[in-house]
């Protein structure tokens, strides 16, 4: 008779038993008496028993449960009459194996496989940024830094944080970076190409500012100087033409207006005495015409003259006006940069327009926010608040999440690097009363092995520091932190180390 | 399948290959599919034996709890002997069943199989009516065996005797291999044989 079929939890144990070794030998073969009768691969913390025949410790414990006999010469067994053979583990664990890892030619005794497979150069290993390769180790720098469609990069144009994949499309659309005017073949921002070709860009082609007096001509910019000083009479004819008609136009005016139009020959008055005797004989056509069209063909080319005159001027002040916005939007900079440095490592960043933003912020490529830079302190480190008020990553669409970023400052040479201390995230409760208040505060200490904390090669550290999931969406706009559609986020650093090294 | 199962199949189909007995055309195992569950065996029938020369068929399966348990091996090619069902194919070899052990494999069973061809055990039956005959008319039971084997097995060495009634008994209307089972069971005897299949 058969016996019955074992239970099913036996086959899983079967399946999962640690039977013996199966590798690449130097030798291609390994001598038969290491070799277990049962799972007919080298042995594995071999058992000798006490008929004298040895096996994988777990191979024969898999048969005791089924058969009390010694499978190779049907003798008694007895778990307690077994033992682990030293001697022959010593001596499997001393023979030599190649490495199995396709291209690496190293060999080493069996005891040594997993200390060199912790180190092969050759053993494929996932790539840490989670994309879908498998990478030989000593290709994984290389991966990782340049070609992972996962890594991040920084868009050197504008600082922004992208994943390397998406870099193209964000080139694409990258308001900071410079492109070439495909017109005048200037390099300007993105942003600024439309005003570029508004007010300087010299090949658009634009009408002649004579044009509303007929001017047809249509030229690039750059050539507007020599079209004005080459047609200077005809402008003036197009414009005393202009000025006729506007007087052919006035003549009926003149006539049914007499008093109006009478006053510009004989600078009558209305109230005059004469005036109604006047109105008899005199045909305002000959009276006022024929001198008066030389008179205002004279007042027209001084008008010309002094319209280019005003229109020199003109372009004079714009020119010192741009100087002056250039001049001011640099003082701006150098205000903030101070006032930043003038915070004393406590820093108030009030975000105005804040569910306007976040609305913007859901539909754009890019959900973030960064703050002025400020100072740890006067002579301290530069750094900067990030806010995504829709999350990212685990916090995405469910939490705020909030860091802080270091950044290129004045002092960076004088100051010890990593950075050294704790920092304070909070975010303030502005609605409920005095001493009723619940800030959501967060305490961070520096750590030295993060990027974060290191001396920034770019304006902004493109790694920071802070929390994914800062606090619930829900509970930022529900509850008492926006108020009059503002946000306020707080930060205080304590510096460790406070002494610069000069 | 287990893996542990898998794995050993595997080297075991390797061993079996290289060894000498596959060299000599003794033994052969073939995969059925490429799962390593359900193989083909063949041995040869040994010399000196009624099987002598006949190649005889075998289906083997693996069971997932392999090598822990047999596996489940019987005859696909028709035959007479005493340890093996000439209905069926069972094979009565204690090997295959309680005495089975972790370090017994493919080859050592099919090498088994082969000893039990020339060596019978009449008094642990697979087969009871083979077995009687065997030990009662022992030259009946060789001459039976041969004639089977040379039909089913192309063995070489016919029984023209028993060819004859076998024929005799088809040209009646009668099924070849019911003939021949009722002639087997009956000694030879056509007129017991007829009763026997009409019955």
């Amino acid at each position: 008779m058969l016996r019955s079929p074992p239970p099913s939890h036996s086959a899983e144990q079967n399946s999962s038993i640690d039977q013996g070794f199966d590798l690449p030998w130097e030798d291609g073969r390994v001598d038969k008496r290491y070799e277990c009768p049962i799972c007919l691969l080298v042995q594995r913390n071999p058992v000798q028993t006490s008929c004298g025949h040895r096996y994988c410790r777990a191979c024969i414990y898999a048969w005791i449960r089924e058969s009390p006999l010694c499978p190779t010469c049907n003798s008694a067994l007895g778990t307690s009459k077994m033992f682990t053979d030293l001697i022959a583990e010593r001596e499997i664990m001393s023979l030599r194996v190649k490495c199995s890892n396709e291209g690496c030619t190293q060999t080493f005794e069996l005891a040594n496989s997993e200390s060199h497979n912790e180190k092969c150069l050759f053993r494929l290993v996932p790539c840490p940024n989670g994309c879908p390769n498998l990478l030989r180790r000593r290709s994984l720098d290389n991966h990782m830094a340049n070609l992972c469609l996962l890594r991040v990069k920084v868009c050197e144009h504008c600082s922004e944080e992208v994943k390397a994949e998406d870099l193209p499309d964000h080139l694409n659309k990258c308001r900071e970076l410079q492109i070439s005017c495909e017109l005048c073949g200037c390099r300007v921002q993105r942003s600024e190409l439309m005003s570029h070709r508004e007010s300087v860009c010299a090949k658009v082609i634009i009408p002649c500012c004579y044009s509303r007096f007929g001017c047809t001509e249509r030229m690039q910019r750059q050539n507007l100087p020599s079209h004005y000083a080459a047609c200077v009479h005809e402008h003036l004819q197009l414009v005393s033409q202009h000025v006729s008609i506007l007087e052919s136009q006035m003549r009926p005016s003149v006539a049914s207006h007499r008093p109006a139009s009478a006053r510009l020959p004989q600078q009558l008055s209305f109230d005059s005495p004469y005036v109604t005797s006047d109105l008899i004989d005199t045909d305002p056509i000959k009276t006022a015409a024929p001198g008066g069209t030389a008179a205002l063909l004279n007042e027209a080319s001084d008008l010309a003259a002094q319209l280019v005159d005003a229109k020199r001027t003109i372009e004079r002040l714009t020119s010192t006006v741009q100087q002056q916005t250039q001049k001011i939007s640099s003082l701006e900079r150098k205000i903030r940069e101070i006032d930043g440095r003038h915070c004393n490592g406590v820093f108030y960043w009030q975000v105005n327009n804040y569910m306007d933003y976040k609305q913007t912020l859901l539909q754009g490529s890019t959900p973030v926010l960064h703050s002025p830079g400020f100072y740890s302190s006067f002579y301290g480190y530069k750094m900067c608040i990030r806010l995504n008020p829709n999350g990212i990553e685990q916090g995405s669409g469910t939490h705020v999440s909030v860091f802080l970023h270091f950044m290129k400052g004045e002092n960076d040479a004088l100051l010890r690097w990593p950075f050294k201390g704790k920092i304070v995230l909070s975010i303030l409760d502005l609605i409920s009363p005095d001493g009723c208040q619940q800030h959501i505060v967060d305490f961070l200490s520096s750590k030295p092995d993060l990027a974060a904390f290191r001396r920034p090669t770019s304006n902004r550290n493109h790694k920071g520091f802070g929390y994914l999931e800062f606090a619930p969406i829900s509970v930022i706009e529900k509850g008492n932190y926006v108020k009059d559609n503002t946000l306020v986020v707080k930060a205080v650093i304590e510096c460790e180390d406070e002494s610069l090294i000069a | 399948m287990a893996n542990i199962a898998v794995a050993r199949i595997k080297r075991e189909f390797k061993e079996v290959v290289k060894s000498e007995e596959v060299a000599k055309c003794h033994i052969k195992v073939e995969l059925v599919d490429d799962s390593f569950t359900s193989l083909r065996g063949e041995i040869l029938g040994p010399p000196d034996t009624p099987y002598e020369g006949g190649t005889f068929i075998l289906d083997i399966r693996i069971p997932e709890t392999y090598p822990f348990n047999p596996p489940k091996v019987q005859f696909l090619t028709k035959i007479w002997h005493p340890n093996i069902s000439s209905v069926t194919g069972a094979i009565c070899l204690d090997i295959l069943k309680d005495q089975w052990a972790a370090a017994m494999t493919l080859r050592t069973v099919l090498l088994s199989l082969q000893a039990l061809l020339a060596a019978p055990e009449p008094d642990d039956p697979q087969d009871a009516v083979v077995a009687r005959q065997y030990k009662e008319t022992s030259d009946i039971f060789s001459q039976t065996a041969r004639h089977w084997a040379s039909n089913y097995a192309s063995a070489p060495h016919r029984e023209p005797v028993m060819d004859d009634k076998v024929a005799q008994l088809k040209n009646m209307g009668f099924d070849e291999h019911k003939a021949r089972v009722a002639l087997s069971t009956h000694n030879w005897d056509i007129e017991q044989a007829m009763e026997n299949i009409l019955s």
